[in-house]
């Protein structure tokens, strides 16, 4: 790969993402008719337009900043859990962590821990607890195995996530109704910040995992061709799988924890991606995480515009106008995968 | 344009798993730079696990592999990767990076934390598949090529990894005729003329005999015979290991000499 190819795609990836960040204050709910010139307007004299500006730099901005960081993280982490399973359908959800981090959120819903600190809420710790557990559980099972497959670590991590969604039908049997339509709310996945500092606290740690899951994008190369051939040229690789493992479950814990579980967006993304930059690792990473930061925002966008469209075309007015992004991001994500299937086969 | 080679010792290596706590030696072997041994034996004699214990894959449960005089779990992997290249038995080519990106990966241990393949690297992974006939097919993804031309291009990974101890178990697996003497030629010329330690599992005893400078011959996890080529690969030698009947013919040129196996002989097999 040289390096004008590798700047190239990544200078296009971010500016793509710069310019989906800068039109985000712009894009909001139909009915509240703050587009473009609003918000450029309130940009120039915040006291003019106050509630214009509120709404631009204060909801709709944070909201993009955090959509941004799950999509970058999932993305990134989809990416490197498909290289490291070669599979795939691998996904960063895939060791369970969805499911550990929805039966987190789903106990602190139904005791009502409804307490937060510093943008940080119970419900989230939980599900952050909850997604720790499972990643916990499994290197407890597979410590002492000497060699261990991917393939095992994916079977025992496919049960862990069942074992886990069991015990959330279990919880949601025990719930009333009003706690059951919380928790079915909160597995939908939704991006929603209260503020500027909401959306940033998780930022140290997800940007931690994002450094050292890239760092490792030339022996994740070698890890490709083979664990026999990659070791021999210097990768060790049980502390590769240990270190990636670790780290892309500890960043999507953090998105499960903050915008629920985010699906599609870890399957397509990195796979879209490869598709246009191909599989060296050092370019489809970086690539992946962007696009998935591009993807999910834009998602985000769809998700509260979508209602408002619907709404003009029957000439109703839908009070509630914000889909969850989770939906959005099915409904984008589930036919593009079945097109890229249908290219790969062909 | 290739470092020479290294020695490499075996100092009663021993090697078992779980299952077979003494499948592998002791045994004891000097192998030095310039020579091109071929490690024959039958099935399950321990020729991989041999080949991977050189490779530092597998740690001895007693001895040493000794790299110079340097036993190997002395020597820092990534250190390692410079001087030992390794191609396993069957490399997976089921992953879709075009051929060339594949045997400029074999740089990876000497970029020594560089990002990009420079100039050189690049230069390196031209002339090695121009050696191993790759370069037609460069840009195809690996996964598109037939099982010949994927076993070439890792062959070329190897090469472009510039080792002094090159190890290839059944490098020539699933080659063609042609392509079978190009490459074990080239083994022999990576040797002889440029001064590698080069050690080769096969099957192929003909290919030994002609190409090989010396032969290692395994048996159940013992040494069975080592040397030269033309002291270990004779029937005499041979026959009651592989446990059939064995003659030497010589073809025209009189270069080649062909190991003819007539029948299976009542001995061998039952003897042991």
């Amino acid at each position: 790969m040289s390096p004008g190819r590798y700047f190239l795609w990544l200078t296009g990836c971010t500016l793509l993402l710069g310019l989906v960040f800068l039109f985000s204050p712009a894009v909001g709910p139909a009915d509240s008719r703050i587009g473009v010139p609003e918000v450029w307007r309130a940009w120039r004299s915040p006291t003019e337009y106050p509630t214009a500006y509120n709404i631009a730099f204060n909801l709709r901005l944070p909201r993009a900043l955090l959509a941004v960081q799950a999509g970058i993280t999932l993305g990134l982490c989809g990416g490197v859990f498909q290289v490291l399973f070669r599979n795939p359908l691998a996904t960063p959800y895939t060791l369970g962590i969805s499911s550990g981090g929805s039966l987190g959120a789903l106990i602190a819903l139904k005791l009502g821990w409804d307490a937060a600190a510093w943008g940080v809420s119970c419900v989230a710790l939980s599900a952050f607890a909850g997604a720790g557990a499972v990643i916990g559980t499994l290197f407890l099972f597979t410590r002492g195995i000497r060699r261990l497959t991917t393939n095992e670590l994916l079977l025992a991590g496919v049960t862990m996530g069942l074992f886990c969604s069991a015990m959330m039908m279990f919880v949601m049997y025990l719930s009333t109704e009003r706690q059951t339509f919380d928790m079915v709310r909160w597995m939908m996945g939704s991006i929603v910040t209260i503020g500027l500092r909401d959306s940033l606290a998780q930022l140290p740690l997800m940007a931690l995992c994002w450094i050292v899951l890239i760092s490792r994008t030339q022996a994740l190369n070698q890890y490709m061709i083979g664990d026999e051939i990659a070791a021999t040229r210097g990768v060790n690789i049980a502390r590769l799988q240990t270190v990636c493992i670790v780290f892309a479950s500890l960043a999507t814990a953090t998105v499960v924890a903050t915008c629920g579980p985010i699906g599609f967006v870890g399957l397509v993304v990195p796979q879209m991606v490869a598709l246009i930059v191909g599989h060296d690792c050092r370019l489809l990473l970086p690539c992946a995480a962007l696009a998935g930061g591009v993807f999910l925002a834009v998602c985000d966008w769809f998700s509260q515009l979508a209602l408002g469209w619907v709404g003009l075309a029957t000439g109703r007015t839908l009070s509630s106008a914000v889909l969850p992004t989770g939906v959005v991001t099915a409904m984008v994500g589930v036919p593009i995968f079945l097109l890229l299937l249908r290219r790969r086969s062909s | 344009m290739i470092e020479s080679g290294a020695n490499m010792s075996l100092d009663r290596v021993a090697f078992g798993f779980p299952a077979r706590p003494s499948f592998l030696g002791p045994l004891s072997a000097e192998l030095h730079a310039g020579e091109c041994w071929g490690v024959v034996g039958p099935n399950g004699a321990g020729k991989s696990t041999l080949l991977r214990l050189a490779a530092g894959l597998h740690t001895p449960t007693s001895g040493h592999v000794l790299l110079d005089g340097t036993p190997l779990s002395r020597i820092a992997s990534p250190h390692r990767a410079r001087s030992i290249a390794f191609l396993p038995q069957n490399p997976s080519s089921d992953f879709p990076l075009p051929a060339g990106d594949v045997v400029l990966m074999g740089r990876f241990p000497h970029r020594r934390g560089g990002f990009f393949e420079g100039a050189a690297d690049r230069s390196i992974a031209r002339s090695v598949m121009d050696r191993t006939r790759t370069r037609s097919f460069e840009s195809r993804m690996l996964s598109t090529l037939s099982g010949g031309e994927a076993q070439r291009v890792h062959l070329a990974a190897a090469m472009a990894q510039q080792p002094r101890v090159l190890l290839l178990d059944e490098p020539t697996a699933s080659l063609d005729l042609r392509h079978e003497l190009d490459i074990f030629g080239m083994l022999r010329e990576l040797a002889v003329a440029e001064g590698l330690l080069v050690l080769v599992v096969t099957h192929d005893l003909n290919l030994a005999a002609r190409f090989c400078t010396h032969a290692l011959l395994l048996d159940d996890g013992r040494l069975a015979a080592i040397g030269c080529a033309d002291d270990v690969l004779t029937p005499e030698v041979l026959a009651p290991i592989y446990g059939v009947e064995l003659s030497i013919a010589a073809t025209a040129d009189g270069a080649m000499r062909v190991l003819t196996a007539s029948r299976i002989s009542g001995t061998g097999l039952a003897e042991k």
